[in-house]
């Protein structure tokens, strides 16, 4: 009986300690961001800052480019999600439900790119985007995720088990494939559009090795480059940290809110591979 | 449903059909399939971008061999793969066995860990930078000095280095992989377990004759993600070391980035990318096969 006990007691104790090592940098960051200076012995002497200043954020997006490093990363991560959304759903329910010669083999096909690194894709992309003119600017970060087949994956096991009945009714009525897609297919695949919501969006947001690569314009710069470039700036810990409190902010928000869906598109992933 | 559909009819409804995955498919088309044969063109070239590309058949193929800095890349991707995974994937299982049991808050405990791969890598990287690592600022020298020991240069001593950046891999992943881990624990049917009881099973045996080999297909995914993320790694070395010091953190894939876009030297990094694609085929080949024939045991 007491053996349980303890046991119990160390487990917790040991659970809540690996929450407070996981979570630790990213409160911690949040305090550094309303102080305005400190020596290295004040750091992690206390957490609530002596004298809460506003100073750092108010610099960052006035003075140096925060704000529009944010807004860089919300417009390519709001286009990529959109397309994705409607383009993966799209081609989900045209494998999961039409007839179409040759589409197994083609989806096959389709899942291998999972497999191809990025670090394969860097090099030609760069080289057919310089071509194509569209270095430094911001469709262009966009772009490699309107390829990500993850979601079409995602919405071909969602849409398949929908009875073949209320599709069928619903052509009965008048519906064309088109028809089917916007009254049927679209309304039952809300769960499923938050799951590949919140993925595109948080794979999106932290994306950094293509913006890196085609980006050198500071102005353009999504957050996480911007970040990688202003952390070299000297003693600028407290803009530091508000930085990264706004580049960590949105995605753990989003999935913090939708948690139930991101974590079942991960497992799901894992399961089907 | 009508069943005389003219073949033209029928074609036209195709072709209709086709166009549901057109945008994803020329999308596909444009970033996966034309740049995984242009790199395979470029590597037989030499080329900087200005210009025309020059072929050169494989003479980079051999040239790598003699690269101090490409050998030493690989060197490192290897020794930091070969510690990372099985790290990673010992420390996630672990803690997904952990979290799975009767305890309460479980959902909570699996929010919580789940926030560092949420983040960005890019992000988290800098903030350890700055809270953890950091010679005077971070709290590792904080908790040396706390116990007497001399403060060590986390990212700055060449031994140590890629030591640091495999610390915090593992923080930022472990969480990511326990979820899936605990997917799998969580779909083993319970009917095993209550078998066991009825035999008198004791945990640990339960654990190893049955939870373990009924992972297995969930532990090969997680292997090869695991592998495959970790031979292709770049923003950790980029934003911590830049592949320093002395080349102690250059992975492949940062020699890739900076011969292209350093040294302008597009064909030779094409090559050692391809040749990077090969390896990732390779471990992932060999491992699919040893759990294949390790589920086959089971």
């Amino acid at each position: 009986m007491i053996k349980n006990v303890l046991a119990k007691v160390v487990l917790y104790s040991f659970l809540v300690g690996l929450c407070g090592i996981m979570i630790m940098p990213f409160v911690w960051i949040v305090s550094l961001s309303f102080r305005d200076t400190y020596s290295p012995s004040v750091v992690f002497s206390h957490f609530f800052p002596r004298n809460p200043t506003l100073n750092n954020y108010i610099k960052g997006f006035v003075d140096e480019k925060f704000l529009i490093w944010f807004l860089n990363s919300v417009f390519v991560t709001g286009v990529a999600t959109v397309f994705c959304l409607f383009f993966d759903t799209l081609a989900g329910y045209a494998f999961a439900k039409l007839e179409m010669p040759g589409k197994e083999i083609l989806f096959i096909f389709l899942l291998a790119s999972l497999m191809i690194p990025f670090s394969i894709l860097m090099i030609p992309l760069f080289v057919t985007f310089k071509f194509l003119g569209l270095i430094n600017t911001r469709i262009a970060m966009a772009i490699p995720p309107f390829a990500y087949i993850f979601g079409v994956f995602l919405m071909r096991e969602y849409i398949k088990p929908i009875p073949r009945d209320l599709l069928d009714s619903a052509r009965i009525d008048g519906c064309g494939d088109w028809g089917v897609f916007f009254r049927i297919i679209l309304p039952i695949c809300k769960p499923a559009l938050a799951t590949l919501s919140v993925f595109t969006f948080i794979l999106t947001w932290n994306s950094f090795v293509w913006p890196l690569v085609i980006i050198s314009d500071v102005a353009k710069m999504p957050i996480t480059i911007g970040m990688a470039t202003f952390s070299t700036r000297l003693r600028a810990w407290g803009m530091i940290s508000t930085l990264a409190v706004v580049g960590t902010l949105p995605p753990v928000v989003f999935f913090l809110a939708l948690q139930k869906y991101y974590i079942k598109a991960i497992v799901l992933s894992g399961m089907k591979g | 449903m009508p069943r005389q559909i003219t073949t033209s009819l029928k074609w036209k409804r195709n072709v209709r059909r086709y166009l549901f995955i057109l945008p994803k498919l020329s999308m596909f088309a444009l970033v996966y399939v034309f740049p995984v044969g242009m790199a395979l063109f470029l590597s037989f070239t030499k080329w900087n971008i200005v210009g025309k590309p020059v072929f050169i058949g494989l003479e980079n193929y051999i040239n790598m061999w003699q690269d101090f800095i490409f050998l030493k890349s690989l060197q490192v991707t290897l020794i930091f793969t070969f510690i990372r995974v099985p790290l990673t994937v010992f420390f996630s299982l672990i803690l997904a066995v952990l979290v799975n049991m009767k305890i309460k808050g479980r959902s909570v405990f699996r929010t919580i860990y789940f926030v560092p791969p949420v983040s960005a890598v890019a992000i988290s990287a800098v903030i350890w930078k700055l809270l953890v690592f950091h010679p005077q600022l971070g709290i590792l020298n904080h908790i040396l000095e706390f116990m007497h020991f001399p403060p060590q240069d986390w990212l700055g001593n060449p031994n140590l280095a890629l030591f640091s950046i495999i610390i915090f891999g593992i923080w930022w992943d472990v969480g990511f992989y326990m979820v899936i881990f605990l997917g799998g624990l969580q779909s083993i049917p319970p009917v095993f377990y209550e078998a066991a009881k009825i035999d008198g099973a004791g945990s640990w045996k339960v654990f190893w004759k049955i939870t373990l080999p009924l992972l297995v297909p969930v532990m090969s995914v997680v292997f090869i993600m695991c592998t495959v993320w970790a031979l292709q790694l770049f923003s950790e070395p980029y934003l911590f070391t830049y592949g320093g010091p002395f080349y102690s953190t250059q992975t492949l894939v940062l020699t890739v980035y900076k011969t292209c876009f350093k040294y302008n030297k597009v064909g030779y990094g094409s090559a050692i990318s391809m040749f990077l694609l090969l390896a990732i085929l390779l471990f992932s080949f060999f491992e699919l096969k040893y759990f294949r024939k390790k589920a086959f045991e089971y």
